[in-house]
């Protein structure tokens, strides 16, 4: 299975190489390729599912290989149940997204290139077990995604490329030095250098240290997770990216910024973290509310769309900031959830307004009725709009549990942006279609590409609407091994045992035997 | 025996459920290719989910709740929340009162628009009946949440929303004020969560509660009935209901919204206990409701929207009983209201259906018969004739009150309060009374199909003999009220006060009727408007939330977007950057007087910190 999970990477990665050493590729041909690779990928990752054991704690699969040993930086992959249900994420939007993108010929042989490599990109980002290795990903995750942005476009789609691409890059700069820094500092605790993953959470740095890494940390997921002020390069970028783009980037890109958040940045930095927890809390309430009321007078259906991801990029950040169970699982499911309906709206608006575009060229008397896809479209904005039975519910009513848990009524009030949300996403619904025309080039309603397309993302929507139990059991092991580190900060804190100054490097056994005696710690605090 | 392993809960259940979600789906998914076939698919769908509910009512009045836990829902933190069937004998009687109701509407549909019946309204009417009967047969406040969200999507719907064109201003409001609900609701979920780990009703039923937490999910819950079943402040959407077809409204506004409404109270005794305070909010909204609503009622001219305003009031009623403590007869007029309103919207259907129909209601007795007499029953059941459904249902409603509360004046108050409703139903049958001087109604054009007169023969039958079918029924409110515990007032005050009550409002619209064939009433037009517009509570929402929102937005988007964060922040920092690459570049020039200038500030520099450092 170790094997399975290294192709996960490797395979589209391949596939992109193959398609760049041929040329002579026809499009049509290169989207072919690109789909059975992508197809193979997602199989791949359902096989990992169906082998993935939710009772065990700790990665899975986990495969190493020494990759700079001087360094001592290494290959190291496995996943958990935080990261599998995100590289099964973005091997289904890279596989939709192609699938849906069946009309554009023309460059159709760059684009499939860029999503394979994206989807190389974000799936080593998610299963990296090695922080440099993550950076690694995480530095070239953006550039084919600012290839999709950019790709066959003029001079705003450029614009809107570049401007992602310098947000990115600025923003994973800091990343590198607190990488580095945390690196250095573990090489003067136990004299070997090292970037396992594991090997840095029990590490205990200086209050103010903590501090600035974990500012570092933040800004660099922030700024990919489109958190409210750093999130005003995402509307452009989605609004000008073609479709394929558009679903990797919302799907795949923001959910890389909710999960940095979510694992790295309470368990690499517990005491900095409580520290911040409020600041965390303050900054996802006003930008929830913030893009929930920015949403009502957005211009057009992307920037809809690009709104009602900065609003649950802000839930999600309330969940980790929450550090209580149910706050933590509900930003992992919300931050899937969102995934899933964010790409299933673009994919529908997409369709909606290519069927548009192609009635404006064929001046005929309006668009003819599409009941498949008013319907579709109809259950995603429901499923954005957080209707209960669909998956956008159980991640809400999670996150605003434990936001309540840990901050009392305040949290509560997190549901009037819930509200606005709803409204501004009802534009999505207003329906242009008034005639019985159908003399374009497109068929009325959807086709079966698309419907293929959009039909499995819309099952997952539902059916993590009404059996999110399986998910949530996986997400439960990772969040209290995160939870447990916090824990014993929190001990430390409490009791004052050790002063800052000193490195220590806990042993795992320290550890648990710390967790009973801060238990009733937590329990007290969080009722506050 | 194999029979009945068939019939067990779970198995009608799911019949009861899958029949329409099917017919739903089919219809939702058709586009214009099913139109034919659409009425009779729904019409069909809605009797497999009879037959599921009929066994499943037969077995729970025989042998009391039927209860069992399905599948594991969630896990959160350390929560394990589960789903399960629990039908106990209130469920049972409202979804066998549901199953009739969406029998009825779907012969009307058929019969009125036969082949035409659009598959998307046909559809919506399907998923309503999946959602009534998933909150009614559900354990717990999940499956009541999932219930009341497919309800809003089927009203966004069938008001307008989501077809063939842009949506209607009304289905908008009408997806705004859901949500708003839907929200209260999901809060005071959360509250429930927090404080009982589970979501299944036990948690409302709990005794024991810490106060501030019952206050806070009382309060929510109640908001969120309270938006649900059009309650004042937020009656205000019933205005935008009215431009809904007169059948979508009968089966998910006046009934199906109600219904869950109430349901998600009863379902919360603890919260909404007599006495506390959001108990006694609940008496205060509904006790308001009954009041402002039927005059408003009164105020407007637009039949639809006047039906949807006395609906408001006659649930206000059932939030009183509610808040009281007195469910059974809150239920019982829930009940008779759900019946008689259904035909009322359905006969309004009828009669108002086709363009240029409004208001032409000259000669109706001869052109439709059926169809007039319906709408006289179902008027004067409203008004609280006796002895039709309404009349028993209020007089038991204030009885109980009275019992319960023990306090005569509000019983008096409430008889009071009949004399309008009877004023305003009365002034309703009585149209189809009126002759006109030419022949020429031209509304309902068509005739009345076989299929139409059976819905409202069925619907009139209930609504006719619905009292005595609660009095049949042993320890029924009716017959508490022909034997009642000993008070102050006799028995027989009790439902003669109330019946002169309705007969003297009645013989008030009477007498207006006559009257206003001499002469056109002008007078009171203002307030008429006033009451018309809902007390413009709409509108100052709109001026003191809708706007200042609005104005918000624009500025966060033109002034904070843009301006500060792009061009300020964003820009000023690439500027900035801009600008220390151009000044280095400066420095950089080859000039040998520049370099030597640099050198020398350097050593300078590099002395003066050396200085300091020592």
């Amino acid at each position: 299975m170790e094997h399975l999970l290294t192709a996960c990477v490797w395979l589209p990665l391949g596939g992109a190489l193959v398609l760049v050493l041929l040329p002579s590729v026809r499009e049509g041909m290169a989207r072919g390729l690109a789909l059975t690779v992508a197809g193979i990928q997602l199989l791949m990752v359902i096989a990992l599912g169906v082998r993935f054991d939710v009772a065990l704690s700790g990665a899975q699969f986990a495969a190493r290989r020494e990759w700079i040993p001087a360094l001592g930086i290494s290959f190291h992959i496995g996943v958990d149940g935080l990261s599998l249900p995100f590289v099964g994420l973005v091997a289904l939007l890279g596989f939709a997204g192609l699938l849906a993108s069946r009309q554009q010929a023309e460059g159709m042989r760059g684009m499939s290139i860029a999503v394979l490599t994206a989807m190389g990109g974000l799936t080593g980002c998610f299963i990296s077990l090695d922080l440099f290795l993550f950076y690694f990903f995480f530095e070239f995750a953006p550039l084919p995604i600012f290839f999709l942005i950019g790709i066959r476009g003029g001079i705003a789609r450029i614009f809107a490329a570049v401007r992602f691409l310098l947000y990115a890059a600025s923003g994973s700069f800091p990343v590198l030095i607190a990488i580095l820094y945390l690196a250095d500092f573990r090489r003067l605790a136990v004299g070997t250098l090292g970037f396992g993953l594991e090997e840095f959470t029990g590490l205990t740095l200086p209050l103010e240290t903590q501090q600035w890494l974990l500012l570092a940390f933040f800004v660099g997921f922030a700024v990919r997770g489109a958190v409210v002020p750093l999130h005003t390069w995402l509307a452009e970028a989605e609004g000008r990216a073609p479709v394929a783009g558009a679903v990797l980037l919302a799907g795949g890109w923001l959910s890389l910024g909710g999960y940095g958040m979510l694992r790295f940045c309470p368990s690499l930095f517990p005491d900095a973290f409580l520290h911040f927890r409020f600041y965390f809390f303050g900054l996802a309430f006003c930008g929830l509310l913030y893009s929930a009321i920015l949403i009502l007078v957005q211009r057009n259906r992307r920037g809809l769309i690009a709104c009602f991801s900065i609003c649950q990029m802000g839930l999600v950040l309330l969940g980790v900031s929450s550090l209580q169970p149910a706050g933590m699982q509900g930003s992992g499911l919300l931050l899937l959830s969102h995934g899933l309906i964010a790409a299933t709206l673009l994919l529908l608006v997409d369709m909606r307004e290519r069927r548009e575009r192609g009635e404006e060229e064929a001046k005929g008397g309006g668009l003819p009725f599409q009941p498949v896809l008013s319907v579709c479209l109809l259950v995603a904005v429901a499923a954005a709009a957080a209707f209960p039975g669909l998956s956008g519910f159980v991640g809400l009513l999670s996150v605003i549990l434990g936001g309540y848990e840990a901050f009392g009524l305040i949290a509560l009030a997190s549901g009037f942006g819930i509200c606005l949300l709803a409204i501004g996403l009802l534009r999505l619904l207003a329906n242009d279609s008034g005639g019985a025309g159908g003399r374009g080039s497109e068929p009325a309603d959807l086709h079966w590409g698309e419907g293929a397309a959009v039909l499995p993302l819309l099952l997952c929507i539902v059916c993590i609407g009404l059996f999110p139990r399986p998910l949530e059991s996986a997400l439960e092991g990772p969040v209290s091994q995160i939870l447990a580190v916090i824990d014993s900060a929190e001990g430390r804190t409490e009791g004052e045992v050790e002063d800052t100054g000193e490195e220590e490097y806990l042993e795992d056994g320290e550890e648990e035997a710390e967790d009973g005696v801060t238990g009733s710690g937590t329990a007290s605090s969080g009722g506050g | 025996m194999v029979a009945m392993e068939m019939l067990s809960p779970f198995n009608c259940a799911l019949m009861a459920l899958g029949a329409p979600l099917l017919g739903a789906v089919f219809n939702g998914l058709s586009g214009d290719r099913g139109a034919r076939l659409a009425g009779r698919l729904g019409l069909l769908a809605m009797v497999g989910c009879t037959a599921g509910v009929v066994p499943l009512c037969v077995r729970v009045f025989l042998s009391g709740t039927a209860a069992k836990e399905l599948y594991g829902w969630g896990a959160i933190g350390d929560l394990r929340l589960t789903v399960g069937l629990e039908i106990d004998p209130l469920a049972a009687v409202l979804l066998a009162g549901w199953v009739v109701v969406g029998l009825a509407v779907h012969l009307w549909l058929l019969g009125m628009e036969g082949d035409r019946v659009s598959p998307r309204s046909a559809a919506a009417f399907n998923l309503t009946t999946v959602a009534v009967v998933l909150a009614l047969i559900g354990d717990g406040y999940g499956s009541l949440a999932i219930g009341w969200g497919l309800l809003g999507l089927c009203s966004y719907t069938l008001t307008g929303g989501s077809g063939r064109t842009e949506a209607t201003p009304g289905a908008r409001k009408l997806w705004v004020i859901d949500r708003l609900g839907d929200m209260a609701l999901l809060l005071g979920m959360v509250l429930l969560l927090a404080q009982f780990g589970s979501l299944e009703y036990a948690a409302g039923r709990e005794a024991d509660m810490p106060e501030r937490l019952a206050l806070w999910s009382g309060l929510l819950l109640l908001t969120a009935a309270a938006v649900k079943g059009g309650q004042i402040p937020f009656h205000y959407w019933w205005a935008s209901a009215a431009g809904a077809p007169a059948v979508a409204n009968a089966l998910v506004h006046a009934t199906a919204m109600g219904m869950l409404a109430i349901l998600l109270l009863a379902r919360s005794p603890a919260l909404l206990a007599p006495g506390s305070i959001p108990g006694q909010l609940a008496v205060v909204i509904g006790g308001l409701s009954v009041f402002l609503g039927i005059a408003m009622a009164l105020g407007t001219r637009d039949v639809q929207r006047g039906l949807g305003h006395a609906t408001t009031s006659q649930l206000g009623l059932v939030f009183v009983a509610i808040g009281i403590g007195a469910r059974e007869a809150g239920f019982f007029l829930l009940l008779s209201h759900t019946f008689f309103k259904v035909l009322l919207l359905l006969c309004v259907g009828k009669i108002f259906s086709g363009p240029g129909s409004e208001g032409d209601v000259n000669g109706l007795r001869r052109r439709l018969p059926f169809s007039s007499w319906a709408l006289l029953v179902g008027a004067l059941a409203m008004g609280g004739m006796p002895p039709l459904a309404g009349f028993w249902s209020y007089a038991a409603l204030l009885a109980s009150i009275y019992w319960m509360a023990g306090d005569l004046f509000v019983w008096a108050a409430g008889c009071v309060l009949l004399l309008p409703t009877a004023f305003f139903g009365a002034r309703l049958g009585l149209i189809i009374f009126k002759e006109g001087e030419g022949e020429s109604g031209s509304g309902g054009k068509g005739g009345e199909s076989p299929l139409l007169i059976l819905s409202f023969l069925g619907l009139g039958l209930l609504v006719v003999t619905g009292g005595l079918m609660e009095y049949f029924r042993g320890e029924g409110v009716v017959a508490s009220l022909l034997a009642p515990p000993p008070t102050a007032l006799p028995p027989l005050a009790l439902v003669a006060i109330p019946g002169v009550v309705v007969l003297v409002g009645m013989g008030l619209a009477w007498a207006e009727s006559k009257n206003e064939k001499r002469d056109a009433d002008k007078r009171g037009n203002g307030l008429r408007h006033f009451l018309d517009k809902g007390f413009y509570v709409e509108e100052i929402g709109e001026r003191l939330i809708g706007r200042p929102l609005g104005a918000t937005a624009r500025w966060l988007r033109d002034v904070v977007d843009v301006l500060v964060i792009d061009l300020l922040c964003v820009g000023g920092l690439a500027l900035t950057i801009q600008g220390a690459g151009w000044l280095l570049a400066r420095l950089q020039s080859g000039k040998v007087w520049s370099s030597a200038l640099a050198i020398a500030v350097g050593t300078a520099a590099i002395l003066l910190l050396l200085v300091h450092l020592s």
